[in-house]
């Protein structure tokens, strides 16, 4: 069992993401007129994050294809919110490679955590909710998955025994074999790398949606993770179906049939932007 | 089964189904990943100077093959909703689910 002093401490650990990502981010959070040559210079003492800030800004899901030849043209084209949704995606993307050898698939966990977002993305239209905040909300809501694996490995491995074992949701065996959830180390994390407060709280709420006052980007993220798991995408460590919660489905003015109508653009987006990221 | 294939514009038939976004040269969105084709949706498309399309091919099976996969289907997410029959809204999803992918078969 890991006590909440325990996980806070064990979360300090943690590296940080690098300083340059943070600066970039603190500019762009800052609400301040942004000079677009500094943020360029920012972004490009990271070769990685700028080859795929520039590679995802020329994919279709944000409607560019080989047009962005430099970083400056991102930001101007695709608007600053872009920039900061796609710095946020780039970097915990590089930091959780899909590739990386564990326990639970990385690559399945990544196709799950994108079937979620696309889902997202698709999904919020009808409920007049920021697409793009929605889709990096749905990729990252599951990172304190990733963390409990590379982190946390030894005691990981217990609670995924406990799951295939006893055959029920993933987050239920974390609590029980570890006293605390996938979803509270994801927020914690987030907090100490100063993610946006929308994605701190829909990691920490992505699974209990009705702890959070205002309907937003977690209640999508939260039936988009359904969605993403019935359709059978990637794996995120268990192959049961969470209850949806008719409540806020109704607050979400969602339906069923919104669903239905979704699949197929969730599916081809999923599959997109798996390319993107192998 | 469905995988992508890229084809030329003048290839495209009614009911093919895009894989991806159909982005015009100005880099406008003109039809969203998984729309169906319809002849005046390709006539429109040639209009934007489309010149390529990202397709979903169907790979077709033989009816061992085909029963094998739908059987897989209806086991994988009889499971999936096993913890949840009980409750109508899911009860309805599960029904939405199976038919897209039954469909698909």
């Amino acid at each position: 069992m890991l006590s909440k002093d325990e996980l806070v401490q064990a979360v300090g650990d943690i590296p940080p993401l690098s300083s340059s990502i943070v600066s970039i981010m603190n500019m762009l959070n800052s609400g301040i007129e942004i000079d677009f040559l500094d943020l360029e210079n920012k972004i490009i003492q990271e070769p990685g994050l700028t080859g795929r800030v520039l590679k995802l800004a020329n994919s279709p899901f944000y409607g560019m294809t080989g047009e962005i030849n430099s970083i400056k043209e991102a930001c101007l084209l695709l608007g600053l919110n872009s920039i900061r949704n796609l710095v946020i995606s780039s970097a915990i993307i590089e930091r959780f490679p899909i590739d990386t050898k564990t326990n639970l698939d990385f690559n399945k966990l990544w196709h799950h955590s994108v079937a979620t977002a696309a889902s997202a993305k698709v999904l919020s239209r009808y409920c007049n909710i920021n697409p793009e905040q929605s889709f990096t909300a749905g990729l990252l809501h599951d990172i304190g998955k990733m963390i409990f694996e590379v982190y946390f490995t030894d005691q990981y491995k217990k609670a995924l025994q406990y799951q295939n074992e006893n055959d029920c949701l993933l987050f239920e065996a974390e609590r029980k074999i570890l006293g605390t959830d996938h979803s509270e180390l994801g927020a914690l994390t987030a907090e100490q790398w100063r993610l946006p407060e929308n994605i701190i709280h829909t990691i920490r709420y992505h699974h209990d949606p009705r702890k959070t006052d205002i309907p937003g980007v977690e209640h999508i993220v939260y039936v988009s993770n359904i969605v993403a798991r019935g359709l059978g995408i990637g794996f995120s460590g268990d192959n049961l179906i969470p209850a949806l919660d008719p409540i806020v489905m109704e607050t979400m003015q969602l339906n069923i049939d919104n669903i239905k109508e979704s699949l197929g653009e969730i599916e081809a987006l999923t599959d997109g932007f798996m390319t993107l990221i192998s | 089964m469905k995988k992508h294939s890229c084809i030329s514009i003048s290839d495209a038939i009614d009911d093919m189904q895009v894989a991806v976004d159909v982005i015009d040269p100005k880099g406008v969105c003109l039809l969203r990943a998984g729309a169906i084709l319809t002849s005046s949706i390709i006539k429109g498309l040639m209009k934007r100077n489309i010149e390529e399309l990202t397709i979903y091919r169907h790979v077709e099976l033989s009816d061992e093959e085909r029963n094998e996969r739908l059987k897989s289907i209806i086991d994988e997410i009889d499971h999936r909703f096993s913890k949840v029959i009980d409750k109508p809204l899911m009860l309805e999803l599960k029904s939405v689910l199976l038919e897209y992918r039954i469909r698909e078969v």
